[in-house]
């Protein structure tokens, strides 16, 4: 019977959400294909049991059994530098066919190398797909013009996945899934070493494009201020001298590399969109309907940018209680 | 210290046997870092891994003032299998040295973030994903590199060599493209490209993993429409 994986990711010693929707997918998977689910726990220490313990959370979200990959130095944060040996090791004593991470930072450190010592394919921030007798594994390529689909689980060799979260996690059961434990062999690296860890909430990052006036430009700022983030513009402002160069997220500038983008009067060109990390989460507003970054947003809302930044900006300044 | 870049020209789209005329913004931002982490005695060496149309992404490196360029020619490179793609750049840069290996996180393609991983696997070096600072610690060749997450950032200690994936640098304004300024392409570097060619050498494996795969353009919104700005304060609620 083949194993899926699904690695599961601490947050304050809880589960976190896109790690518990990654178990809820797998377990759709693992019912239709006659597949055992697994959920793989790296952990420093082993887990109390009680009704709330993850043992039970993991349980009640669908695993069949949990992998404690146990080790005193494997408490979060993972990197493939502290994690990667152990997680290789507990994947060889339980050999996926699939393994699944929840899209986030870590994933990205540990999925494709993991992939490779594995010799399995690896595909980013992918979505599962349920077509007639077939699963299909996709996910957005070229700057989220085309889509990529590979048929799950057709080749020969095993997958790792990433997969963003859709929708909440949901609780599907009460049985009780069966532990094993592996004691994890750690040799901690020479060439790199945690000096220090600063827990922040990066802010999400607010864009103005042409399809705002310059009046918005204090608002835009403020706006992004009330929010925590930082503030970048598009090529046509950039160029037009309304905002300098460094603050231009393009094919020929920065990165949006937050976790949450706020797209205001921003058309959403390939050249802009090439500056927008696959895993972000985009929210577009802009007053045309038929605008190209409704393709490649998440959420939209079509009116005035202006407007919307100026509004925005004072009610999420007064909901707080004051500017930061 | 040698420090290498990989660099990449982004594709226009599928089907199209051209680049865009720039670099992965994610590559920018390792060459920026490669170019200040530099000092007297080391070289910031661009290589890439493809046909001759990937000689755009090497000529912006060096105009920007990398000392060398260098394309890994390998029949088996192909843009979605990042397997091979690091197996051959591996075999590159065992040939061409390296102390320090950067790279952006993902490309302005594919856009997998594999390459990088792939690279430090065959090469058995460590790996830091999320890169958003490097500095030199002044110990050595020591750095100071700050990975960068949702909610937290993690200062490391790296002692090179190893592979670093930046999403952040400093800002570097490339100079216009070859295309863009309409100047022969020969001419803008004074710098040659040197090829190198892995069709002697045995690499671990040249079959490519990747499964069949089919390509869809996406021409319809996905997006979840919001009803007014009370839906979109909702959101943004949820986001701080």
């Amino acid at each position: 019977m083949a194993n899926i994986l699904i690695y599961i990711e601490l947050s304050d010693n809880k589960a976190t959400p896109a790690s518990l929707f990654a178990l809820n997918r797998g377990r759709d998977l693992a019912t239709e294909l006659g597949a055992t689910l697994y959920a793989l726990l790296p952990c420093a220490t082993t887990p109390t049991y009680d009704d709330e313990d993850i043992i039970a959370v993991l349980s009640r979200h669908g695993a069949d059994k949990v992998i404690l990959v146990h080790h005193p130095d494997l408490g979060p944060p993972a990197l493939f530098v502290t994690h990667g040996e152990a997680l290789v090791d507990a994947c060889h004593q339980f050999p996926p066919r699939l393994l699944i991470f929840p899209s986030s930072a870590e994933a990205r450190d540990l999925a494709p190398r993991l992939a490779m010592a594995l010799h399995a394919d690896y595909i980013p921030h992918a979505d599962l797909e349920h077509e007639g007798d077939e699963f299909w594994v996709t996910r957005q390529v070229f700057r989220r013009r085309y889509q990529l689909r590979q048929p799950l689980l057709a080749a020969d060799h095993a997958m790792v996945i990433s997969l963003c979260p859709m929708q909440e996690p949901q609780t599907l059961g009460d049985d009780e899934a069966e532990v094993a434990v592996v004691q994890a062999t750690v040799k901690p690296s020479r060439q790199v070493r945690i000096r220090h860890i600063e827990h922040t909430v990066a802010g999400p990052v607010v864009g103005g494009g042409g399809g705002m006036s310059r009046t918005g430009d204090d608002d835009l700022q403020r706006l992004a201020r009330v929010l925590g983030g930082s503030r970048v513009a598009s090529t046509t402002v950039c160029d037009s001298g309304h905002a300098p160069a460094e603050l231009c997220a393009s094919l020929d500038g920065m990165l949006v590399d937050s976790d949450h983008y706020l797209a205001l009067g921003i058309s959403g060109s390939e050249r802009h969109m090439a500056a927008v990390q696959p895993h972000t989460e985009v929210v577009a507003v802009n007053n045309d309907p038929l605008a190209p970054i409704f393709t490649v947003a998440q959420y939209g809302l079509v009116a005035d940018a202006t407007d919307t930044a100026r509004e925005l900006a004072g009610r999420l300044k007064r909901s707080e209680g004051g500017d930061r | 210290m040698r420090i290498i870049v990989l660099v990449k020209s982004p594709h226009a789209a599928p089907q199209r046997d051209e680049t865009l005329p720039s670099l992965s913004p994610g590559d920018r931002a390792a060459l920026a870092t490669a170019l200040q982490l530099r000092d007297e005695s080391d070289q910031a060496i661009a290589v890439t891994a493809g046909p001759e149309a990937d000689d755009q992404a090497l000529r912006l490196a060096l105009r920007a003032g990398a000392n060398h360029a260098v394309r890994v020619i390998d029949p088996t490179v192909r843009g979605v299998d990042q397997r091979t793609l690091g197996t051959v750049l591996a075999g590159g840069l065992r040939l061409v040295g390296f102390d320090l290996i950067l790279a952006g996180q993902s490309s302005a393609d594919w856009a997998s973030g594999g390459a990088g991983p792939a690279v430090a696997h065959m090469l058995r070096l460590p790996h830091v994903t999320g890169v958003v600072q490097i500095t030199r610690t002044g110990v050595d060749q020591e750095l100071h590199v700050r990975h960068q997450r949702e909610r937290m950032s993690i200062e490391l200690l790296v002692q090179p060599p190893a592979v670093l994936m930046m999403t952040r640098g400093p800002f570097l304004e490339l100079p216009a493209a070859e295309s863009d300024s309409g100047t022969p392409a020969e001419s803008s570097s004074e710098t040659p490209i040197e090829l190198l060619s892995l069709s002697e050498m045995t690499l671990p494996f040249r079959r490519p993993l990747v499964a069949q795969h089919q390509l869809r353009p996406l021409t319809r919104s996905t997006a979840r429409m919001l009803d007014g700005i009370d839906g979109l304060v909702d959101l943004l609620q949820r986001w701080r």
